[in-house]
């Protein structure tokens, strides 16, 4: 039996809060309280008595690929800190990503090629950096960066050379200039490959990596994240027996939810594999649950939207893609359904939110859900869309930190400021009785909740701008969108999410009080620990 | 040496698995690697197994299917490691195959080859102005290579031309030809880039009606027919005796049954080139 004292503990059982919890030898919460706990449990453990606990958070949304991307230096625009804490600068110039660049090229032996992650170009228009640009880094060594959306590829005429690209290709996918040379970006798998097979890529197949992994551990730790999903694998059997011995491992410092991606299997081969799943998992390492990506993404142009895109013309799409045939993912997510099997459907744009909750109609018609099933992102959801999801019993999980990260570009590029302005809409969501979670897709937005939910409750964009104010949540709401209500997104209540006695002794120490700190200092506040089944993660 | 490499589009329902099974059982000494998007959805008649691993169906007639994973190249490579003539591989319903076409660059000594896009004639009007597919499908059809319309062997001879006229009015100005799954090889086996073997088109069809004096005389025009390249389709009746033969012709197949009861004209339609119908 373990006793601790916090300045506060925020159950969100109750609206009291704590001063005291106890934690039993099998690290579960064996009571919570005041000081009066300290005459039953011993001497409280005073080293967190200035500091608040709150439920262990909830990563409901994010991919290991968190953990095996920063493998590669980070240019991304905004600053982020890597898994095992330094922070890296954002490079928000082009003579900012360029020098970032000459840097990492003095360092690196000669000739071997350079990656590096995070950039977008959105951020840049008409300036972004094109082959030339690269170019004045070196012409000695290949060089290729990869576009946040892992979608694009910008690359030096070094590279392009050695993969043999030149004005006579017949590629789709690689961008020229106005004189019809290529101008060093490469879109999707066929321009993409061209590079790799010349140069090599280092990311790639990353789903069956141990390191990565455990940098994904460390990612979440440093931000209070006690667990976190990884929403789309392919769980090959190597993959999972890597997964096994690395979260099993009891250093590992977080549960890790990993969800069966089946855009490239049959609905019958899904249901099979993802029963069996349910065989190797842990009390660490959660499986059995499946992942549907229906479109793409709206920064990307690609999320199916009704109303075609502010500058849809120009990138090429009109109304966004589909990632699959909606007839089959409708028989999938009615298949899962049927063999009680969780979905996690992928709906960015309003269009795929329809079509989503059509087929999830159908399904509970056939088939009472006896699961919980997610709507992911759920970003253009309208009201009628959320009085649906709510009447089908659907929950929801909304991608907080676009607000952030492309609020000011989604008013200006992609869908407008009237929709952009009711993105994400996690008042009236709440309002109607949804369970309601929020999450960073990371590596998309960098690993964060605090940041999350201080997005949430501000709706403050980049540049400083209020974006849709009255749908802002309040700070016990968002921490609640953290913890609680992700798992039940993952089907974890009984355990996790909030402190009750009996549940799981997963818990987040803060510096500060994110339910009484200056709400826009929310996303600042220091993680000083987390605890996973009673036990301080190192 | 170069392998060709071909594309197989068309949305669900479009008859792609069909088509590649049909191809698979008759590959006509091609050795034929085909990958596709899952091995569930593919009936290989058990009796042509001769392997099957995780990730590659060998076939007794020397062909192989590979499973579509997230690694294109390897399965490409993988196929012309096993010594395949000819890579054709299943798109996603959603793909726009031209694009799809340009994989080939992804593994060397591979040449873009025919790039085919099947359509349902049954659910093709409906899908033109579908709610979710209507954008999707115009552009897969725009960027889909030769069209084929589908699954026409039970429907009748008009819905090439409605087909055609379906396209032009949804603004797609593509030719499209008839498709049986008595020989899906021809599309694939045609040399790269000869745009004007298209000519099944609609505009460049020629159609006859020939009244055949008796049952021997329709057998035949209708061996003509079948041996004929340039004819393309022959359906009719022909009084024998007191019954009425249904004469069938489609591609080199011939088949002549007794008529259903209620048939009461007679004659024979004979479709293709106009030199080639002005022979009857």
């Amino acid at each position: 039996m373990k006793l601790y004292q916090a300045r506060t503990i925020h159950s969100l059982e109750q609206d009291q809060a704590h001063t005291h919890i106890a934690i039993d030898d099998d690290g579960r919460i064996a009571a919570i309280g005041g000081a009066e706990l300290a005459g039953q449990y011993g001497a409280a453990d005073t080293r967190f008595a200035d500091q608040v606990m709150v439920p262990g958070f909830v990563e409901g949304h994010a991919h290991a690929m968190e953990g095996v991307i920063w493998k590669l230096p980070y240019v991304g625009f905004y600053g982020r800190y890597h898994p095992d804490g330094d922070y890296v600068a954002g490079c928000d110039s082009v003579p900012a990503l360029l020098a970032r660049l000459k840097e990492l090229d003095a360092s690196m032996p000669a000739d071997e090629p350079m990656f590096v992650w995070g950039y977008d170009a959105i951020y840049f228009g008409e300036d972004k950096p094109m082959r030339q640009a690269l170019d004045s880094v070196s012409t000695q060594r290949p060089i290729v960066i990869h576009h946040s959306n892992l979608h694009l590829i910008t690359v030096n005429s070094t590279a392009l050379d050695r993969a043999g690209i030149d004005r006579d290709h017949l590629i789709d996918g690689i961008y020229t200039d106005e004189q019809g040379e290529p101008n060093g970006e490469l879109a999707e798998m066929a321009a993409m490959f061209q590079v790799y097979n010349a140069v090599g890529n280092p990311v790639f197949g990353g789903f069956n990596d141990a390191a990565g992994l455990v940098r994904y551990g460390r990612s979440g730790r440093r931000s209070g994240v006690t667990t976190a999903a990884d929403l789309y694998n392919q769980l090959e059997p190597e993959t999972v027996a890597t997964m096994q011995q690395v979260v099993n491992d009891q250093d590992f410092p977080m549960r890790l939810v990993s969800t069966l991606g089946v855009m490239q299997v049959t609905s019958q081969a899904a249901v099979t594999r993802a029963i069996e799943l349910r065989q190797a998992a842990s009390d660490k390492l959660r499986l059995g649950a499946v992942k549907i990506v229906t479109d793409g993404s709206i920064q990307g142009f690609s999320a199916r939207v009704r109303q075609p895109y502010v500058n849809g013309v120009e990138n090429g799409v009109e109304n966004g893609v589909w990632v699959a045939p909606p007839p089959a993912m409708e028989d999938m997510i009615m298949a899962c359904n049927r063999a009680d099997i969780p979905v996690h459907v992928h709906v960015n744009g309003d269009q795929a939110s329809d079509f989503a909750l059509q087929a999830f109609a159908k399904a509970a018609a056939e088939h009472a859900f006896q699961v919980p099933h997610v709507l992911q992102h759920a970003q253009m959801m309208d009201s009628q869309q959320l009085r649906q999801a709510k009447d089908l019993g659907l929950n929801i999980n909304f991608f907080a930190n676009h607000t952030y990260y492309w609020g000011d570009q989604h008013c200006q590029q992609t869908v407008g400021s009237d929709i952009a302005s009711r993105m994400n809409p996690a008042r009236e969501a709440l309002d109607m009785g949804l369970v309601v979670a929020l999450h960073s897709d990371a590596p998309v937005t960098p690993m964060g909740p605090l940041h999350v939910m201080w997005s949430a409750v501000n709706r403050v964009t980049a540049s400083g701008a209020l974006l849709g104010p009255e749908q802002r949540i309040n700070a016990a709401e968002a921490l609640c969108a953290i913890t609680l209500a992700p798992a039940i997104t993952l089907g974890m209540e009984q355990e996790i999410g909030s402190l009750a006695v009996g549940k799981r002794a997963d818990i987040t120490v803060l510096a500060g009080d994110p339910l009484t700190v200056d709400p826009m200092a929310i996303k600042d506040i220091p993680v000083v620990a987390t605890l996973l089944d009673g036990k301080v993660t190192h | 040496m170069n392998t060709p490499f071909s594309v197989i589009g068309g949305f669900l329902g479009a008859g792609k698995t069909s088509f590649i099974n049909k191809l698979l059982a008759d590959p006509q000494g091609v050795r034929y690697g085909v990958l596709v998007n899952d091995f569930g959805s593919l009936a290989v008649d058990a009796g042509l197994l001769s392997g099957d691993d995780r990730d590659v169906l060998s076939l007794a007639n020397g062909c192989a299917c590979c499973s579509l994973g997230s690694d294109l190249a390897t399965g490409i490579n993988k196929l012309q490691s096993l010594g395949m003539e000819h890579i054709v591989l299943e798109c996603s319903g959603v793909a726009i195959p031209s694009r799809i076409g340009a994989l080939a660059k992804l593994a060397p000594n591979l040449v873009p080859h025919a790039t085919i896009t099947l359509i349902n004639g049954h659910t093709l009007a409906d899908l033109l102005v579908d709610q979710w597919m209507a954008d999707t499908y115009v552009k897969q059809l725009q960027g889909g290579g030769q069209l084929l319309l589908n699954r026409t062997d039970t429907a009748d001879l008009s819905d090439l031309a409605q087909g055609q006229q379906t396209l032009s009015h949804a603004g797609i100005d593509k030719p499209v030809a008839l498709q049986t799954l008595h020989s899906p090889q021809q599309w694939l086996t045609r040399p790269v880039g000869s745009d004007q073997v298209e000519g099944h088109s609609v505009s460049q069809l020629a159609t006859q009606t020939v009244i055949a004096k008796d049952l021997s005389q329709a057998k035949q025009w209708a061996a003509q027919a079948a041996a004929d390249a340039q004819i393309y389709r022959m359906k009719g009746f022909v009084q024998h005796g007191a019954a009425r033969m249904l004469i069938q012709v489609v591609g080199k197949d011939v088949s002549i049954t007794v008529a259903p009861e209620g048939v009461t004209e007679l004659g024979l339609v004979v479709i293709g080139t106009a030199k080639a119908v002005a022979q009857f």
